[in-house]
């Protein structure tokens, strides 16, 4: 009995005062409605599809009506001669994004944080905006033309330097470079504006110590503005490896072909290629969802590691 | 108190309208579609989705005559061939199938799981209730059937358009005689190189222009003058992949001197259809080894760019096993009838009844030359077609060609009399190539391996291929590349076809 008071007492404390707060607050709870509509129709529902991983799906029987096979699908893609070399290829173009990809903004940031002209610095800031509006095809396409052999600009500069006029668009050798290359020119300026946000909060005054006790310029760099901005630079490294395996599949589909498909078959271009166009839906969701768990793993581990680094991580 | 009332209310409300406005909005969708089928006189609506092969969509008076003529209220989706197998692969998860859904052949074998499903209309018992259809050829029906059943109506084309397309005053001006052998053909595309035939004094210009495409591009046509079979040999009880030949390394060869010597595009693995026309069109290159009956756009456009500019056509290229050409089967695409947006006996009939329409004397020559004085004039019981009508044909009439079914064996249909001469060549050739087409044995043969993972597998084979043209790999690389295809499935698929073709 008394047992039974003690379960029932919290629980029915608890309801009362939920249904309470729930009224004093209804407005807020109103107000936060659409965002949660928002994660629950169109992040949450949507995950019901995953059940086709396990099912040989055909779209006329639909998600209820087709046959189950439990893990087929996974056991194809870990046993497809391919799997290890596609899987080493995007964690390759991740590991290349972070490496060299991912400085860059911080670096641009400190510089631009150092310019002293302001016309000079809004021009250039805008300047280096541009690029993250273009969409990959043109990018592509135009470093096509640039880089063909049949004319392109980059070859032509080579033969009339009496140098070998290298196929670019056709070996395995460049299409990394020339992957990073792109990343690099459209993303380095806007991933910028987070970092020159965060500098703008640093307090003045720790800078005015800082020259007081006779601290040059890269030493102002080095002791206030990177310790000031390093929490929103974990944070961000956080959410990109998050995204590892998000390299853009436009972008890696159209630099994919014939030749360099060795290095540049990445996990969603596989999707497409032997999945989605094939009409191999249940394939290309368990693909898909392979990936998603891989995601997950390395963004719980990554957090770990920075809260363990002393800093807040992102939950 | 009253407040809260209020809000709740007004929250209630607001439920009940957006559950309204969702209840509303199909059927709203629903009675503009029924007040377009009145303003067809109650007519029933027919919904198509077809691949836009042309820049434009046909002209909309066109239609509107055809659905006088035809009694129904047409609604067609035109969707650019170039994303078409998306766009219908998306329509089929999506439960958006038009009444009847235009399907490649190359994209058949995508959709026999679907078939298979249940997804489409049966159409085979219904065909002799109609006069047109009931015409439709018993042997290309077979060669479209899924598991003996029969599921299209097909558009038909000719066995093989292969053939070359050349600039004729480049080879008065080389004073060259068309090539009829193989060593001919790598002669004049060598010369087109390096014998600077355009006389600008530069050496700009180069032979062959080529694109991404091992079976539409120069390759499987090349290949199959050489002796290479169409993508199966028959040997001795054996099924021999076309790669695995020697006339296939022979190809393989040519287009490496090809390369190596700059006679090609050195780009040509990565180079779309549009960039191939281009360096013709603009008098970069003076070889294009492809469909023949393209040579009335490509000359209309080159003429353009120089007014010079003249084109002739090949199509007999002796090789080592005599003439030779491959083909495809003899329907180029289907109508399948899907069974979400035909839902009775009743309708599907109706939809039958419209494609059959098409197909009588009237309708069928509106769609093919247009209306007389504007596109085409009478001569007798032919028509002709005036050169100052090309592009108005092309522009408003062009794309409906998608539409017709079985055209080729169409009696209703009228002769042309004395059209573009150079039309008229490709269609001689074209008719040519009948007397030594190479057919792929397995057209009709059934590999569940082959329809399982044949695409992705011959991946292998392409990527193989090309490394093999650019000199990345040697033989003993290729044929390694091919065990990797065999170990894969493709020993599997060999197994299934055999066991098809010579039965167990």
């Amino acid at each position: 009995m008394r047992e039974a008071n003690v379960r029932q007492g919290p629980v029915h404390g608890t309801q009362s005062r939920l249904s309470k707060r729930l009224a004093r607050n209804k407005w807020l709870y109103v107000m936060i409605l659409p965002g949660l509509l928002y994660f629950l129709i169109f992040k949450y529902a949507p995950m019901y599809g995953l059940i086709i991983s396990f099912q040989d799906y055909k779209p006329f029987d639909g998600i209820l009506g087709s046959e189950w096979v439990g893990f087929e699908h996974f056991k194809r893609l870990f046993t497809e001669p391919d799997f290890v070399n596609i899987l080493t290829n995007t964690l390759i173009l991740f590991g290349m994004n972070l490496v060299f990809y991912f400085p860059i903004p911080i670096i641009l940031a400190l510089m631009l944080n150092e310019v002293r002209l302001q016309l000079f610095k809004r021009f250039f800031q805008t300047l280096i905006y541009l690029p993250h509006f273009m969409s990959w095809v043109i990018i592509v396409s135009i470093s096509y033309v640039m880089l063909t052999m049949d004319g392109g600009m980059i070859n032509e500069l080579l033969a009339s330097l009496g140098l070998q006029k290298v196929n670019f668009l056709l070996s395995a050798e460049w299409f990394r470079p020339m992957y990073i290359i792109q990343v690099i020119w459209r993303e380095a300026g806007w991933g910028t504006i987070i970092y020159l946000a965060a500098i703008a909060s640093i307090d003045p005054q720790l800078y005015e110590a800082a020259r007081m006790d006779g601290a040059g310029r890269l030493r102002q760099i080095w002791h206030i503005t990177l310790p000031a901005i390093r929490s929103v630079i974990i944070v961000l490294l956080i959410l990109k490896i998050g995204d590892v395996l998000e390299l853009g599949f436009e972008h890696v589909y159209l630099l994919l072909n014939s030749m360099n498909r060795s290095v540049a078959e990445i996990i969603d271009t596989y999707v497409y290629t032997a999945g989605l166009q094939q009409m191999k839906f249940s394939y290309s969701t368990a693909i898909g969802f392979f990936k998603s768990i891989v995601g997950l793993v390395l963004v719980v581990l990554a957090n770990r590691l920075a809260k363990r680094m002393g800093e807040e991580g992102v939950y | 108190m009253i407040r809260l009332r209020i809000g709740r209310m007004a929250g209630a409300s607001l439920i009940v309208s957006c559950a309204l406005l969702l209840v509303l909005l199909p059927s709203c969708a629903r009675s503009d579609q029924s007040q377009q089928a009145m303003a067809g006189g109650n007519a029933p609506t027919v919904t198509i989705m077809a691949p836009l092969h042309f820049p434009n969509e046909p002209d909309p008076g066109i239609i509107r005559s055809i659905e006088q003529l035809t009694g129904v209220h047409l609604s067609i989706e035109w969707v650019p061939d170039e994303i078409y197998a998306d766009k219908m692969s998306t329509a089929l998860t999506s439960d958006s199938l038009k009444k009847a859904t235009f399907v490649k052949y190359t994209d058949y074998i995508l959709m026999k799981n679907a078939i298979r499903s249940g997804a489409f209309w049966e159409i085979g018992g219904y065909l002799n209730d109609y006069p047109n259809l009931r015409r439709l050829s018993e042997s290309i029906l077979k060669q479209t059937a899924v598991d003996g059943n029969i599921y299209g109506l097909y558009t038909e084309r000719p066995s093989s358009r292969q053939g070359i397309i050349l600039r004729q005053d480049w080879l008065d001006e080389l004073q060259l005689r068309k090539p009829a052998t193989l060593d001919e053909l790598y002669e004049v595309l060598r010369q087109f190189t390096y014998g600077d035939p355009d006389r600008n004094g530069r050496e700009d210009t180069i032979g062959l222009t080529d694109r991404d495409d091992l079976v539409f591009g120069a390759f499987k046509t090349l290949s199959s003058y050489f002796g290479t079979p169409n993508n199966w040999g028959v040997e001795n009880r054996k099924l021999v992949p076309e790669f695995e030949t020697k006339a296939y390394v022979d190809t393989m060869n040519y287009m490496r001197r090809l390369y190596e010597e700059k006679l090609v595009n050195s780009d040509f693995a990565v180079t779309s259809k549009d960039v191939q026309r281009n360096m013709l069109i603009q008098g970069k290159a003076g070889a294009y080894i492809g469909s023949m009956t393209d040579v009335q756009r490509l000359s209309i456009e080159a003429k353009r760019v120089n007014p010079k500019a003249s084109f002739t056509l090949v199509n007999r290229v002796e090789g080592p096993d005599g003439y030779r050409v491959w083909s495809i089967p003899n329907f180029n695409g289907l109508f399948l009838f899907s069974k979400n947006a035909i839902k009775t006996e009743e309708e599907l009939k109706l939809v039958l009844q419209f494609f059959d329409r098409t197909m009588d004397s009237d309708v069928a020559n509106l769609m093919k030359y247009g209306v007389e004085g504007r596109h085409h004039v009478k001569e007798g019981d032919k028509v002709y077609l005036p050169e100052e009508t090309t592009q108005l044909r092309v522009d408003e009439i062009g794309s409906l060609y998608t539409l017709m079914i079985a055209d080729l064996s169409n009696p209703n249909l009228m002769k042309v009399a004395g059209q573009d001469p150079l039309l008229e060549e490709a269609e001689r050739l074209v008719s040519d190539n009948e007397k030594f087409l190479v057919r792929d044995p397995t057209a009709q043969l059934d590999s569940p391996t082959y329809d399982e993972k044949g695409t992705e597998l011959y991946r292998i084979v392409t990527d193989a291929t090309y490394h093999y043209i650019l000199g990345q790999i040697d033989e003993a690389g290729f044929r390694k590349e091919i065990d990797k295809w065999k170990r894969a499935g493709g020993s599997q698929i060999i197994q299934e076809y055999e066991q098809a073709y010579f039965g167990p």
